[in-house]
């Protein structure tokens, strides 16, 4: 059962994404505890082309993952458009027909829609709901009987002792893989340089607004046009995501919003424990199955670790440190005020 | 050692040589190939999408020739090109053929290579990112793409991921990914 985890059970719960079925079936045998996904329309927050599920994948994903002992969570997580209703109902509709274990969803049309039509399914708040408050989480509990909530990345793990002693849903919170750096779901940065944003069209600094020119041997990542970054010869190069970009602002070229650097909180596993986290969750639905397998495997191994009473942080960690973007981790705001 | 090895490029004198020989009919086999896991695996098309009608360059950049692949299911077609005859595609994927031939058996991460800039992309990236994902989904070995089953196909397999890892280090490749 998901959400088991109490005072005999302290037991972490790894939440592992999948955008392919290849990559479920790879998280599944990494000992995922639970794998979430999305439908493979705009439904879902990472619409990225060639990505996602069709509803025939998802029922046959939820078999698979069943037998391996994972649970499914399926991401409906953004928000419907009037007049265009239908879609979200429908994903909705097919989530609960899979017989997955959770739908993840943050518009209140599409959380109302869930629990009148499907009242035995279980509703976890989406990252994009950017609930951060006991007052907000607590309106998504008494209005929807929404069971989880999805923590944003940009909480300390102070905030999260102290808020998780003021609601009784579960809560979740990521340790591993690409940093969002606004509070998620209220960033429209993307929607500037693309007219395309995470919550409007499920991507943010979408592929197709991207572009690679080659000049002499620099290298221009570019994004609707306009130019997000540089890369001198020999430079490993990154993807044009429009907050982490190198800019000149009064006469200084530098990542004026935040460095490209990913999020590794394994150090903290201990402390998110201690701090009563339900579940840990790592992004990239749009990662390959061999990265998925390895993370995996490393969390897995550190979470069972702290379940026997022991602590594999620093082997973790050093498994860990090779797979994030360019070799370059923080913990995030878990452990900074915010700036 | 004749030459020194760079990032899997093969070596100039091999490059030079490859110009004068004339071109095999890979294409056709090819084309036979991508229609037979059309009809196997007909799922993969339609993660492709509206991309399976995009046609995409594929340029080894150390060998002579270059592929245009249109990969349309059932009705695919994959042409070979000498560099200077090549067609203008919607997409263009270049990099060393060791390292793309690493890319459809999975020894490559494609966000890895093409961040290292082994890998270069050029024209509609959602097109790129849509076989990408193809790709990784399809989790296709030599012999299987070959239309091997059984025994034959793990001889096959085995013999060319034993040929192919000793050649990535031999033109010192990129270290694999998975
Ligand atoms: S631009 Fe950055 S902060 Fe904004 S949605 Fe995209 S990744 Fe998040």
């Amino acid at each position: 059962m998901l959400g088991q985890r109490n005072d005999n059970n302290p037991s972490l719960e790894l939440v592992c994404p999948a955008g392919t079925p290849a990559a479920l079936k790879a998280a599944a045998e990494a000992g995922a505890h639970s794998i979430y996904c999305g439908l493979r329309n705009e439904t879902n927050a990472r619409n990225f082309p060639g990505l996602n599920f069709s509803e025939k994948e998802l029922n046959a994903g939820v078999r698979l993952a069943h037998k391996h002992g994972s649970h499914v969570l399926v991401a409906v997580n953004t928000f419907a458009r009037a007049g265009d209703t239908h879609i979200w109902k429908r994903a909705v509709d097919a989530v609960s027909a899979s017989g997955a274990d959770a739908i993840i969803a943050a518009d209140i049309a599409v959380l109302d829609y869930a629990k009148e039509k499907h009242p035995n399914l279980r509703l976890h708040l989406s990252v994009q709901a950017a609930a951060a408050t006991p007052e907000s989480i607590s309106f998504y509990q008494d209005t929807f009987g929404v069971q989880r909530v999805v923590l944003p990345r940009v909480m300390s793990v102070e905030e999260i002792v102290k808020l998780n002693k003021e609601v009784t849903v579960e809560t979740e919170v990521f340790v591993f893989g690409g940093l969002c750096v606004m509070t998620e779901g209220r960033c429209a940065l993307s929607s500037y340089a693309t007219g395309k944003s995470p919550n409007l069209t499920g991507v943010c600094s979408p592929p197709g607004d991207v572009s690679y020119d080659e000049d002499d041997s620099n290298l221009y990542a570019r994004l609707g046009g306009f130019t997000i970054d540089g890369f001198g010869e020999g430079e490993t190069a990154g993807y044009p995501t429009l907050c982490k970009g190198r800019f000149k602002a009064e006469g200084e070229t530098s990542y004026l919003f935040e460095d490209p650097v990913s999020l590794n909180a394994a150090s903290l596993l201990p402390r998110l424990q201690k701090a009563g986290v339900t579940a840990v969750k790592i992004e990239g639905r749009q990662r390959g199955k061999a990265y998925i397998s390895q993370v995996v495997k490393a969390f897995r191994a550190a979470v069972d670790a702290m379940d026997a009473g022991g602590n594999a942080e620093e082997e973790v960690s050093a498994m860990l440190s090779a797979m994030t973007e360019g070799g370059r981790e923080t913990t995030g705001a878990y452990k900074k005020i915010w700036r | 050692m004749f030459f020194k090895p760079e990032r899997g490029l093969f070596p100039p004198a091999l490059q030079k040589a490859l110009g004068i020989l004339p071109v095999p009919p890979l294409g056709f086999a090819l084309t036979r190939a991508v229609r037979r896991l059309a009809r196997h695996r007909p799922d993969l098309f339609e993660r492709l999408d509206t991309y399976k009608r995009t046609h995409f360059i594929i340029d080894p950049i150390d060998i002579p020739h270059v592929f245009r692949m249109i990969p349309n299911g059932e009705h695919a077609t994959v042409e070979m090109f000498k560099r200077k005859d090549a067609p203008e595609g919607a997409a263009r994927i270049s990099g060393p053929l060791i390292v793309l031939l690493g890319l459809v058996d999975g020894t490559y991460d494609g966000d890895a290579v093409f961040f290292t800039r082994d890998l270069v992309i050029e024209g509609d990236t959602d097109a790129v990112l849509a076989l990408r994902n193809t790709m990784e989904e399809a989790d296709l070995s030599p012999a299987e793409f070959l239309g091997f089953n059984g025994r034959p196909r793990e001889v096959v397999d085995g013999a060319t991921n034993k040929t192919l890892d000793h050649l990535r280090r031999l033109l010192d490749a990129p270290t694999a990914t998975s």
